[in-house]
């Protein structure tokens, strides 16, 4: 089986229909796997984080497969052009989110919710934005809480909020977190903020335009608040391999 | 209309399906209800219309109901027959039901019914697959919903968000099949995408449907952007939409092809993402659209033009 062909055919063996297809499956997934893993290699001086990198790349390659042929490159050397471009996607995320852990702004892309240097009417303006964090904190985070249930408890899901708030405002560091909750900084203890945060604001952010279409405030001030949502609840806390 | 008004409706109506309670058509199939008021003819109107003399024909009021255009289908209010008109585009033809009328497959090959407002009564819009949707016409207002006519998905409880609909659950279940969902893991994902091996045909072509409409509403904001036509809200935020429900569909596409089905999505799809590829291939450089997903969707394929706008799309 050639690269291209292994793209076209990688999806989860364990989904397959039949035994077939999943030895076809298990025998894509390797090829994509070795490749991404030689490529992270040449370029990624770290082995532990090319192995990370590759089977992060290849698990995620194979969930959005089996790909049609006109959605995927023809020739190996296109195959291993669009899989270097998902490693290079990659780490560029990683290394972003790292150097912003440290504080580096200018890879933070989001200007925050209101540009204060665009119009005379400062004062305007930072009160839509005192109103909109007293919607979002005071009504929507409390009213989506009430509706968490599951794996994510109401109290975890209002303490990952106000701890991505925190870490957005810099009233609080990592560090600071990690050893408040855990006694020391440790890179399990790190993922654990990772994935609660992670799963704190995607419930939040799936769950803002429904409260918003119900809520029907001024069309400003909708979007006010939603880019106040998406600047301050913002990853901040990166996988574990970084602490 | 009650619940058991509208589980005796559907049985009546279509008959080929599964009743109510069994697989297919349980009570999350059917959507929350909207009222759409009917227009009061004006005192003047009344006072000075003259039938019989009109030259051109009457432009029908536009009516807006999420229901019916979750399933293709246009309305228009015509004030001289005080009838709703209902029209859709020759690939989704459908057709209309009353109680106790016997439908069959053929009868759903149509793209423009009335439904007179005159009298009170119930009635049904379906495809040859099944049902789309069903409506009672009241005295003052036509009350619709929408049917998503197939089981629910297996899709973990951290998951489920309480208030979804059957819609929003098949959509979840495709991003929980490519693991976008960040609270479901791993084994969560095969159930997901072995779903629709188990259920009929017809159930897998109604969502193959609803995925079409909702491909076309994303290649009409496409070319709106292509053009340089406005959009309703901030250009970042309405790309960040187009994306997200670009890639929904994405997942049903999965879905769909997992089962061996989806080839009409499959085609739908290769001309809107290539119109997506041309809109983002010339996306302007200090407008930034990035979250979590999109990220996402640019690491798991690096070809789809509806990743993050800060990484790199191969051009295929």
């Amino acid at each position: 089986m050639t690269i291209a062909e292994a793209l076209r055919a990688v999806a989860p063996p364990a989904a397959a229909d039949t035994d077939d297809e999943a030895r076809v499956r298990a025998a894509a997934l390797e090829i994509v796997y070795i490749e991404l893993h030689r490529l992270a290699r040449s370029r990624v001086g770290d082995r532990t984080e090319a192995e990370d990198v590759a089977s992060t790349l290849a698990y995620q390659i194979a969930s959005t497969g089996p790909r049609d042929a006109d959605r995927s490159p023809p020739t190996d050397g296109q195959a291993r052009a669009y899989l270097w471009t998902a490693i290079r996607n990659r780490m560029v995320d990683r290394h972003r989110v790292a150097r912003r852990e440290q504080g580096d702004d200018d890879l933070d892309r989001f200007e925050g919710a209101v540009d204060l240097t665009d119009h005379a009417e400062v004062e305007e303006r930072m009160a839509l934005l005192t109103q909109a964090q007293q919607l979002l904190y005071g009504e929507a985070v409390p009213a989506i809480a009430r509706e968490t249930d599951g794996r994510f408890d109401r109290d975890g899901f209002l303490t990952a909020v106000q701890q991505m708030r925190a870490l957005h405002q810099r009233s609080l560091t990592l560090d600071a977190l990690l050893v408040e909750t855990d006694g020391q900084v440790t890179a399990a203890g790190r993922n654990r903020l990772y994935k609660q945060h992670e799963r704190a604001r995607t419930r939040l952010l799936g769950a803002l335009p429904a409260w918003l279409e119900g809520r029907r405030l001024d069309s400003t001030l909708d979007q006010v608040l939603r880019r106040l949502a998406a600047t301050e609840l913002a990853s901040r806390v990166t996988r574990g391999a970084g602490a | 209309m009650t619940t058991e008004q509208i589980e005796a409706f559907l049985a009546q109506a279509f008959p080929g399906q599964p009743l109510p309670g069994q697989s297919g058509l349980d009570a999350g199939a059917v959507g929350d209800a909207e009222r759409l008021l009917l227009p009061e003819p004006q005192v003047d109107e009344a006072r000075t219309s003259r039938p019989g003399v009109a030259i051109v024909p009457p432009a029908l009021l536009h009516v807006r109901s999420d229901a019916l255009e979750a399933a293709g289908i246009e309305a228009g209010f015509d004030e001289d027959t005080r009838a709703l008109v209902l029209t859709a585009s020759a690939h989704l033809a459908f057709g209309l039901a009353e109680p106790g009328q016997l439908r069959t497959s053929g009868d759903a090959g149509g793209t423009r019914f009335q439904v007179p407002t005159d009298r009170a009564h119930a009635f049904g819009v379906w495809s040859a697959a099944g049902p789309l949707a069903i409506g009672s016409v009241g005295p003052r207002a036509i009350e619709l919903r929408v049917v998503n006519a197939w089981p629910a998905p297996p899709l973990p409880a951290s998951v489920v968000i309480a208030n979804w609909s059957r819609w929003h659950a098949t959509m979840a279940a495709g991003r929980v099949a490519r693991g976008f969902e960040p609270d479901a893991t791993e084994a969560d994902a095969i159930p997901a995408r072995r779903w629709l091996r188990s259920v009929t045909a017809d159930q897998r072509a109604l969502i193959e449907r609803f995925a079409i409409v909702r491909l076309h509403a994303i290649e009409s904001q496409l070319l709106r952007l292509q053009e340089g036509l406005g959009v309703d809200q901030q250009l970042d935020f309405a790309w960040q939409s187009l994306c997200w429900h670009r890639d929904d569909v994405e997942g049903l596409r999965v879905l769909l092809r997992e089962a061996g089905a989806g080839q009409t999505l499959a085609t739908a799809v290769r001309g809107v993402d290539d119109i997506g590829r041309a809109v983002r291939f010339s996306w302007p450089s200090d407008i930034d659209v990035h979250d979590e997903r999109l990220q996402r969707v640019s690491e798991a394929d690096p070809g789809a033009w509806w990743g993050s706008t800060r990484r790199q799309v191969v051009w295929l």
